[in-house]
């Protein structure tokens, strides 16, 4: 009896709460994988698709400064875009964090509660 | 060693009741629950004072519920199922490791069952039928699946085993007890199992369980078939369980990312030509991949090493080339690989689709540069190019450009990779012929994979296969269509398997009277196919090979010792006696000319093959040179001309004529198709003797053979003298006379064998005569003047025909023509003059 209550103790504090938090992980890692966090960050002013204008062979300062003008737009676009998504990745990542605490939480503190709600319900009867 | 009482699950065991009762009573309350709510929205709506007294009896009850709920988990979670300490191979090693703290709960049940059973019978450990009596709970799934697949009734056996033990009727086998639990951990281990499972003990029973190892063996069954199914039973159990998981990291990225579009560049035009298979093998989720794990990852290496980094895929069609592309996608999308290849889309161009949608050959052109253009652009493309060989320079034909000039200038750039995929023939023919392309690919041969590899795959596709057409199949269908498409087929596994299989469920799907796909029906399929009769020898087959010696000598005279030891050595064959790789029969017939080598051959190949047309007649008079080599075995320009037709008809008696006078070279290579049944074409694919029978023929030392029929030697002294001047003379090395199954010996004919070859061939004309309604009689004086005149000691009976010809057939001939006989008629020939004479 001992050893069985010990191994439940174990397994609602350590194991099972563990087990959430792997599983919170998981759900983090699949925001970086879904909103591709990693690789936009490495390409945050990439221009955009990569849509860049060629600076042709020799000088010609006309068509110099349209590619260069061409291209620092597409960075900014790119850049914007990138911005715009890694905004919802980081709402995305917070509310993730936050569901996964409550019921980190909730778990932990679900044997407590129970026996609150009868120590309180018995309460209220007798 | 195995002690129960010295593990958890003995404690588990015990607490089982208790928990029992816990889930009845979570029941219970769910439902007094469901009853508490209603009642709380009746006292809620209708104002009643009874409403607070509500809530606080719910609060307690749904407080039970939740209690008893984590309670039911924390058994099924945790007191069922706790890991092991060390791994069970590291286990094994160690002679007096507690085995039992590697069983499943269940098993360990059943196991506590068998020594109950064996204390009632005073042993200190149950014996083999005891435990199998104690596992054999029709309850349980897994148990019941793996009968099933056997196609065997659980209770039926278990009734069986009751009467048995009752009867005291099975042997006391308990001291043997420890040794099982041994084999069945070696059985988990096999299977990379962490645990000992219903499964691992039905096949450790399965050769010392006298009941069930009297059952397997009449199925043809054993042990390495029950691990089989367990293993079907437990990667399915895994696969169900991985699913369920939804915040497991793999179920997770089943959607998609929407990000990395977001960071390469576009891909517009490739996208409307090619196959997302990264989105494909995505959506399947926990797809097992099977076999082939080094080509993986070396193909994962050269995708990611500096340099180029293109994959050339070599292997026979249906080896499973695009299997390995598929692992490495699976690796990619979960970031298991390198960072080379992780987060890559993998993209097949699909340029017969895009030259069947456009109609200019330059438009053509035109997309596909475009498209390697944005590959190279977008920056996360590996690009992937089916049949490639058929783009490089392959004769032109719908649906097929050649992209040499396109493809090398993206072949050395970093931004992207390639992965061909080519068999050996486009390698040989058509990617060799380009160096500057093939010196920036690596290439990966693809190797078939084995039996058991595909028994795998095809546990695997069952299911749906089961569910669309409603039918079951036995484990013994499976076996069937490994062992028949291994013997039957000449691709490669897994896919000839696999075809198998489909057109397995096909068929079964016509079968109106019967739920279950059985090896019958497997054999059924396959018989069609190949118009040869399969599996059991089946009746037909069975009176030919008995019958053999009388089927031969309906055409052929004499030669009875030639006969017998022909017709010994194929029933040894066909009955599956012989477990050597080469032809199913491999003969060397020596004799003098005319004595009815080739007349065996073809009755051999009418009597085994169904007809005397397969048979595939080479005259090795024409290979006396080394040059002579590609003509047998194909070079570019030409078909080979034995290995092309063993090919198309893989069901074929080979006749090697005059085998004497082929270079030895010639020899040498007919050595490995005696030895080991296949032999490699010019492109050096393998071509597959072993379905054929091979005889060669020689009259080499047919002067031996003469001189001893003069005297009347035995055949077998015969036979020794004539192999003793082989080898004197030089004619044939012992090393090649040893390769065939039989040196068959023929000897001359005598007169009174003539005279029968002579009826025979009469009997040709008088079966012809006999349509146009003309009885022809043959008469002894006809017979013998042919012999007399078609007689030739040095070319036997070969001369016979002809004399039947120039003077028997032209007779009559005449006569038919110029209205001499007509139909009605009896006619008979003077043998002397061959004139007609009417009756």
């Amino acid at each position: 009896m001992i050893s069985t209550s010990l191994k439940y103790l174990n397994w609602q504090f350590i194991k099972k709460p563990k087990e959430i938090l792997i599983g919170l992980r998981n759900f983090l890692a699949f925001g970086v994988y879904f909103f591709s966090a990693n690789v936009l960050l490495g390409s945050l002013f990439s221009p955009w698709k990569k849509e860049v204008s060629d600076y042709g062979r020799g000088f010609d300062f006309k068509i110099y400064f349209e590619a260069l003008f061409g291209n620092i737009i597409s960075r900014v676009i790119g850049f914007i875009m990138r911005l715009i998504l890694l905004a919802f990745f980081l709402i995305f990542e917070s509310i993730t964090l936050v569901i996964g605490i409550i019921i980190f939480a909730a778990w932990l503190l679900l044997p407590f509660a129970i026996a609150a709600g009868i120590i309180y319900a018995l309460s209220n009867l007798f | 060693m195995f002690d129960l009482k010295r593990t958890y699950l003995n404690e588990t065991m015990q607490l089982e009741k208790t928990f029992k009762f816990f889930r009845n009573l979570k029941k219970l309350l769910l439902i007094v629950l469901i009853l508490f709510a209603i009642l709380l929205l009746l006292a809620f709506f209708s104002g009643s004072d009874a409403l607070p007294r509500l809530i606080n009896i719910s609060i307690i009850i749904l407080s039970l519920f939740l209690m008893f709920s984590v309670f039911n988990i924390f058994f099924e979670d945790d007191l069922k199922d706790r890991n092991p300490k060390i791994p069970l191979e590291k286990a094994l090693e160690i002679e007096a490791y507690n085995l039992a703290e590697f069983f499943n709960f269940n098993s360990a049940k059943y196991m506590s069952n068998a020594i109950k059973l064996s204390k009632k019978s005073g042993l200190a450990f149950p014996t083999s039928s005891q435990i199998l009596y104690s596992f054999l709970d029709e309850k349980n799934p897994k148990i019941n699946f793996l009968f099933s697949r056997l196609s065997l009734d659980v209770n039926a056996i278990k009734s069986d085993l009751a009467d048995i033990l009752a009867n005291k009727g099975s042997p006391d086998d308990s001291k043997d007890f420890e040794a099982m639990i041994t084999e069945a951990a070696k059985s988990a281990a096999k299977r990379n199992g962490t645990r000992i499972k219903e499964g691992d003990i039905i096949s450790a029973l399965s050769e010392t369980e006298p009941l069930l190892k009297k059952i397997l063996t009449d199925l043809e069954l054993g042990r390495e078939d029950t691990e089989n199914i367990s293993w079907w039973i437990e990667s399915t159990n895994k696969k169900m369980r991985q699913a369920k998981r939804f915040w497991d990291y793999e179920n997770l990225i089943k959607s998609g990312s929407i990000g990395n579009d977001w960071a390469y560049g576009y891909t517009i035009t490739l996208d409307q030509f090619s196959i997302d298979w990264s989105h494909i093998v995505g959506q399947r989720g926990y797809e097992e991949i099977i076999g082939h794990d080094n080509e993986v990852s070396v193909t994962e290496e050269v995708l990611s090493r500096k340099g180029s980094r293109n994959a050339l895929i070599v292997g026979e069609i249906g080896s499973g080339r695009k299997n390995i592309i598929h692992a490495i996608i699976k690796k990619s999308l979960s970031n298991r690989s390198y960072p080379a290849i992780n987060n890559k889309r993998f993209l097949q161009l699909d340029i017969v689709s895009l030259s069947a949608n456009v109609s200019s050959f330059e438009k053509t052109e035109g997309i596909i540069e475009r498209c390697f253009r944005e590959a190279q652009m977008a920056g996360n493309v590996v690009l992937i190019i089916n049949d490639l060989h058929d783009f490089l320079g392959a004769k032109r034909k719908a649906g097929v450009i050649d992209i040499s000039g396109i493809i090398l200038p993206y072949l050395n750039d970093m931004r992207m990779q390639i992965i061909g995929i080519t068999d050996y023939k486009g390698l040989h023919q058509y990617i060799e012929a380009k160096p500057a392309i093939l010196n920036y690919f690596q290439k990966i041969e693809v190797p078939e994979l084995s039996k058991e590899e595909t028994m795998l795959i095809l546990e695997n596709r069952v299911f749906p296969l089961e569910h669309e057409h409603q039918k079951f199949i036995t484990y013994a269908a499976l076996k069937e269509i490994i062992n028949l498409s291994e013997k039957y087929i000449s691709s490669p596994f897994p896919q000839k398997a696999i075809m198998l299989l489909q057109d397995s469920f096909s068929y079964g799907g016509k079968l109106a009277d019967t739920p279950l796909i059985l090896p019958e029906h497997v054999d059924q399929i396959l018989s069609e196919r190949v118009q040869i009769p399969l599996g059991k020898v089946k009746d037909m087959e069975k009176d030919i090979l008995l019958n053999l010696e009388e089927f031969l000598h309906k055409r052929v005279i004499s030669q009875n010792e030639a006969i017998v030891e022909i017709s010994s050595a194929m029933r040894r064959a066909r009955a599956g006696v012989q477990t050597r790789k080469g032809p199913m029969g491999a003969f060397l017939f020596l004799g003098p000319t005319g004595v009815g080598k080739t007349e065996t051959a073809k009755a051999l190949a009418e009597a085994y093959f169904g007809s005397e047309d397969r048979m595939i007649r080479l005259d090795m008079s024409e290979f006396q040179r080394t040059d002579d080599i590609p003509r047998l075995l194909g070079s570019d320009n030409q078909n080979g001309i034995l290995t092309t037709q063993v090919r198309d008809n893989p069901f074929s008696l080979v006749l090697l004529d005059e085998i004497e006078k082929a270079h030895p070279n010639i020899l040498n290579l007919f050595l490995q198709v005696l030895d080991e049944g296949h032999i490699s074409d010019n492109l050096g694919q393998k071509v597959n003797f072993s379905n054929t029978i091979i005889i060669a023929t020689s009259n080499a030392g047919y002067q031996v053979i003469l001189d001893a029929f003069k005297i009347n030697k035995p055949i077998e002294e015969t036979k020794k003298e004539l192999l003793d001047y082989i080898f004197t003379n030089n004619m044939f090395r012992p090393e090649f006379i040893n390769r065939f199954d039989g040196v068959v010996v023929f000897k001359s004919l005598t007169q009174e064998d003539l005279m029968k070859v002579s009826q025979i061939q009469l009997q040709k004309l008088k079966d012809a005569l006999a349509v146009k309604k003309i009885e022809f009689i043959i008469t002894e004086e006809l017979k013998r003047k042919i012999v007399e005149l078609g007689y030739d000691p040095v070319f036997g009976a070969r001369q016979m025909r002809r004399v039947i010809q120039d003077n028997v057939e032209n007779s009559v001939a005449k006569a038919l023509l110029g209205d001499a006989i007509k139909p009605g008629d009896t006619i008979e020939l003077n043998p002397e003059n061959f004139e007609v004479v009417l009756k």
